[in-house]
Parts: C-alpha cells; structure tokens; sequence
C-alpha cells in the first residue's frame, strides 16, 4: 500500500537519489601497479633488465 | 662481414589486411617521423668509450641493441622501399658503433656470464652480419652447463633461446618447456595483468615470433587469447597514457591473426607525441627546453616501438578460421 | 557534505544493510529471508531502496527449495509495489532506470505469485544500446543490470547479452584493472550466467578475487549470485 510519509520536495530529492544510485557513472579507474614496475619501464625491452657491469676493483672499499 | 639480406616483400596489401582507408597512410608517416627523429638523435646512441667496462650498459648498450633490433626488422620487413632504406641506414650505424662486432667480443670476455651481448650478437648474426672473434667465445660460453642455469624469468630466456637459434648455436633449453612458464603460455587471467607482467608478455609474443617476423609460430590458443583480451588491454593502458605499453600491445596485435585494426589507438599514439615526431613513454610529452639527454632517455624506446608496430601492422597476417567456441573451464582458465 | 550528498548517503547505507542481509540469505546462512526483515518497512528510505536493488530485493526467493515468501509475502508484495508506484521511470528516465524496473515487476510476478494480481505494467525498455553501444559503455550498463542476472528472470536481455559475451568478459578485464569492483562485479555476474564465457577469462578466480578486493556489500551479492545460482567462482 502506497504510503505518503515524504514532502513532495524531499519525494524528488529521493526520486534523484534512486536514479543516481541504479545510473551511476563510472568512477575514475584507479591503476595502481606492482611496485615493481616502478621505473622498470626504461630498463625494459631487448635487455630486460641488464646486470651493472662490474666495476674494475681499484677503488679501496 | 658480409651482408645478406632477404628481398624485402613488396608494397602490398596482404589478403585482411585491415587498417582501412588512411590507415596505411597513418601507419607509414608513424614509421617514417620516428625514424627521422631517430635519425636526429643518433649521437645519443652512440657508445661512450667506457661502454665495456664502467658504463651502464642499460643507458648505453640497451639503447643501440633496441635501436638494432627494431631498425633491423624494419629494414627487413616493411613494404616501402623508402622505409626500408632509412631503416637500413640506422642499423648499418648501429653495426658500425659495435665496431662490426669487435665491441661484442670484448664484452664477451670482460662479462662472460652476461646474456646481453649474446642477445646484441644474435641481433647482427639475425641479419647476416658475423664477427669470427665474438661468435667463437659465444660459441664456448654458451656451450656450459653452467650456461644453463637460468638468469633471469622464463620470459627473458626465451630471448636468449632466440638469440642462440639466430646464431645457429645449439639451444640451451627446449623453447617450448620455457614458453610454458611465461604469461603467454600460462594464459595467464587477462584482469591480472599489470605493466610488468604486460612487457613480459609482449616479449613473449616478440621472443615467440622472432619479433614479428614468423607470425604462424604463435600456438592458435595464444593467438586467440591475445584476441579475445587485447582489446581491454589497450583500453585500460590507453586511459593510463601509457603510450609505450600501447606500442608494444600494438605491435602484439599485428602478430594475431584477425586482431582488428584499432584506428582509434593509433591515432591515440600520433597525438601523443612531440611535434618533431617523439614518442614520450607515459604521459604528457616532454616539457619544450627539457635537455637533450632526457628527452632521449623518455622517448627513444617509445618511439622506435612506434615505427616497430606500425611496420607489423603495415602487413598483419590473415584472419583464422573462427574457432569454434571452447566450453568455459577453469582448468585451462 | 551537502543535504543531498547526506541524503544519498544515507540510502547508499540502507541498500549496503539489504544488499548484506540478501548475500547472507542467498549463501543459506541467517534467518529466513523476507524483504521486510531485510529492510525495515517503516523506514521511509526503504521503497528507495527496494527500487535501486531491482530484482535482487527478493532474489532469495529464487533459490531452489526455499519455500517461497510464505507468511511475509504479503508484507514484501506491499513493499515492492509501494517502490514501484514511488519511483515509476518517467519519460526522461535513463534506459537502465527501465530495465531494473521491469525487473523488479517481472521478479515479482515470478516469486511473489500469490500476491501479484496488480502489479503495473511495465514500459518498454530500449535496447537500442544493446547492439550499438561500444564494449566500454556496454560494460558499464550492463553491470548496472546485474540483479536482472536471476535464473528465469530477463531471458531475451540474456539472450542479447549472449551475443555480446566477449564484449562483456573484456569489460570485466577493464573494470578489474580499474578497481571498479562493482562493475566488476555486476558482470562477473552476468558472465556466470552467459554460456559462452571465455575460458581464458578465468572468471571463477575473477569471481573470487574481486569478491575479496572490495568491501562492498553489493559486489558480495553480485558474486553470491554467481555463486549459487549459476555455480561460478566458488
């Protein structure tokens, strides 16, 4: 049974609530990589990540 | 040194070829302004006289080796002659700076347990260019046990596989046992993926086909994977701007049999780059006054990507036959 | 916050309360389900919340052996018709806004059969968009639909969608990169549901995975769906 327990504006106020809720826009994506990939971009490709040479053993530790 | 080089196939549209009116047009201005901003911007590849020993060899030798790579496929494989020449114009340098393979030898012997200048090698071997000196230490090397023992992810052997196969050395491991433990042999799920476990994939597709250049080699259950989920791919990295991902996907897709052609992706990647034609690898190009060097460092990769893809998609392979539709089953999920 | 954003929270609440109490039901776990337990009826904000959640309000209704709204289907009948009278789509309503309420109608014929001698007719959904939309926006409607996703219920949208399964299953690629759970989640559902879901899709983990990513009670029912009325992702 139809109850009318609501002002007519706050009736349209909620009748704006539904359709905002069951149509809602998509949120903005939120892309979040490994840390892994932090910086890993560059050092990708035909090497993959490359070992540092070794440096010649002349600087005293 | 001797050059051997297979005649290129003509300027033709292969049989489903998709691109579409203007997109062969698209595709060949990508492939010619990224080169001519290579072209411009050689000095930047060109090794210090430290590359062997004290240099970082992912600032020095990585740049050159992608640079021989790509510039080595396009000069092999696009339909252009134009293209192909100033292709052939950037490798012939990058076969100069390694001192016709000099360089690779002496990297041999200060590294001799590295996998990159056996990768650099196989780059030149690839096109026909040998250096006797290099090829008989790859030779020993490669022939060690302990050459055998993994380096890095299974992604990253399948490139030495590749490399040891354009060499003609024998492999050091069977390609197809090592394919199955990467992302592309696993299938691994498609909303799983992030940028790394993406560039793995991508390289799979590129160790898997010789880098675009035997495109049947891809198993029809890779390719039908990378044709169902490529789409979402390029999408979701589209949105992130991550430009050089993109290229790579791009590329991917020129592999797959009847992967659309995603027009609106490539024009994506146009607009994304710097008005002399550079490719930035994410985001919003480089800042006008930004330095020589970083402007290099953010773009050559992307940029060569860009006029590798556009070379792939210049002559996509024919659609398959339209398998039939496998009944969903998380045991091969 | 404004009075609006306080008002949108507050119902946002009250559906995240029925939205638990539904997935509770539909995993056979808590009291016996009644849609007048779940939301309380002298709630004003409850006939709001009965038309956001569409179908899904009496999906427990729809399990195999639940005996059906026995003693409360009266008071649940009431409860849907009062949401439908209050919030009927009106001209400008958007098409997504007609499909859920013509699914609440259909649901409620199909589980509410003793007390549905009055239920309004419902208009005609468009579905233009079901062919013409890209894969993107498809996606994202598609998913807002996921409550119609009942076994029985919006058999020619079924149908449609099946001729856009690959279309779905590479939004749901998209919406789990995005973080975007509920759409994940909504057509997870759906895909539970398609026949010709992708294998390499890996929607049982999928399933599992964004129902353990979110906290939201709505993504919780959406997988709870797939799960026991189509046998995904458990």
């Amino acid at each position: 049974m139809p109850m009318d327990r609501t002002a007519p504006a706050e009736t349209t106020a909620l009748a704006a609530e539904v359709e905002g809720l069951m149509n809602a826009p998509e949120p903005d994506g939120t892309f979040r990589d490994s840390r892994e990939c932090a910086g890993a971009v560059l050092l990708l490709g035909l090497l993959l990540a490359a070992p540092p040479t070794p440096r010649p053993k002349t600087d005293t530790k | 040194m001797t050059t051997t080089r297979q005649a290129a196939p003509a300027p033709h549209r292969e049989p489903g070829e998709e691109p579409g009116a203007g997109g062969n047009e698209l595709l060949d201005v990508l492939v010619d302004e990224s080169l001519q901003w290579t072209e411009r911007h050689l000095d930047s590849f060109r090794l210090p006289p430290e590359a062997t020993t004290t240099a970082d060899p992912n600032l020095t030798l990585k740049p050159l080796g992608e640079l021989a790579e790509l510039t080595g496929m396009i000069a092999s494989c696009h339909p252009l002659p134009a293209l192909r020449a100033r292709a052939e114009r950037l490798f012939a340098y990058t076969w100069q700076e390694t001192r016709e393979g000099d360089l690779l030898a002496e990297l041999v012997r200060g590294e001799p347990q590295a996998g990159y200048p056996v990768e650099l090698y196989g780059v030149f071997a690839r096109a026909g260019l040998r250096n006797a000196a290099a090829e008989k230490l790859i030779r020993t090397t490669t022939a060690l046990r302990g050459w055998q023992v993994a380096q890095d992810d299974h992604t990253r052997t399948l490139s030495m596989l590749n490399a040891e196969a354009r060499i003609g050395l024998r492999p050091h491991a069977e390609f197809g046992a090592v394919l199955a433990h990467t992302g592309l042999g696993r299938l691994s799920e498609p909303w799983f993926l992030d940028c790394r476990t993406a560039y793995g994939l991508t390289h799979d597709v590129f160790h898997v086909t010789d880098w675009g250049r035997e495109r049947t080699r891809l198993a029809p259950s890779a390719a039908e994977y990378l044709r169902l989920w490529l789409p979402a791919w390029v999408a979701g990295w589209l949105e992130e701007e991550s430009w050089d991902l993109v290229g790579e996907l791009l590329a991917v897709a020129a592999c797959v049999p009847g992967a659309p052609f995603d027009p609106v992706a490539w024009r994506r990647l146009a607009d994304a780059r710097t008005p002399d034609g550079a490719l930035t690898e994410r985001g919003a190009p480089p800042v006008p006054g930004t330095g020589t060097a970083e402007v290099f460092r953010a773009c050559y990769h992307s940029t060569l990507v860009l006029a590798f893809a556009a070379t792939l998609a210049r002559t996509t392979p024919a659609p398959a036959p339209t398998p039939a539709p496998t009944p969903d089953s998380e045991a091969t999920g | 916050m404004t009075e609006q954003a306080q008002g949108a929270a507050a119902l946002s609440a009250v559906i995240a309360d029925a939205a638990s109490e539904i997935a509770l039901a539909l995993s056979g776990e808590g009291d016996p389900y009644a849609l007048s337990r779940a939301l309380r009826q002298e709630d004003a904000l409850a006939p709001a919340a009965v038309r956001v959640l569409g179908a899904d309000a009496l999906a427990p209704y729809a399990l195999d052996g639940h005996p059906g709204a026995d003693g409360a289907g009266s008071a649940d009948a009431a409860m849907v018709r009062e949401a439908l009278t209050a919030f009927p789509p009106s001209g400008d309503t958007a098409a997504v806004s007609v499909w859920s309420y013509h699914g609440l109608v259909e649901a409620s014929r199909a589980l509410l059969p003793g007390h549905t001698t009055d239920w309004p007719a419902p208009p005609e959904p468009g579905d233009d968009w079901l062919a013409s939309d890209p894969w993107p926006r498809l996606s994202h409607r598609a998913s807002q639909l996921a409550a119609l996703a009942l076994p029985g219920l919006a058999l020619d949208l079924t149908d449609r969608l099946t001729d856009r399964t690959e279309d779905l299953a590479r939004g749901f690629v998209r919406a789990v990169r995005r973080r975007d759970w509920l759409q994940s989640a909504g057509l997870g559902r759906w895909l539970a549901r398609l026949p010709r879901t992708p294998a390499s899709l890996g929607l049982d983990n999928g399933l599992r995975f964004v129902r353990q990513m979110s906290d939201d009670p709505r993504v919780a029912l959406h997988v709870t769906a797939a799960q026991r009325f189509f046998g995904r992702g458990r």
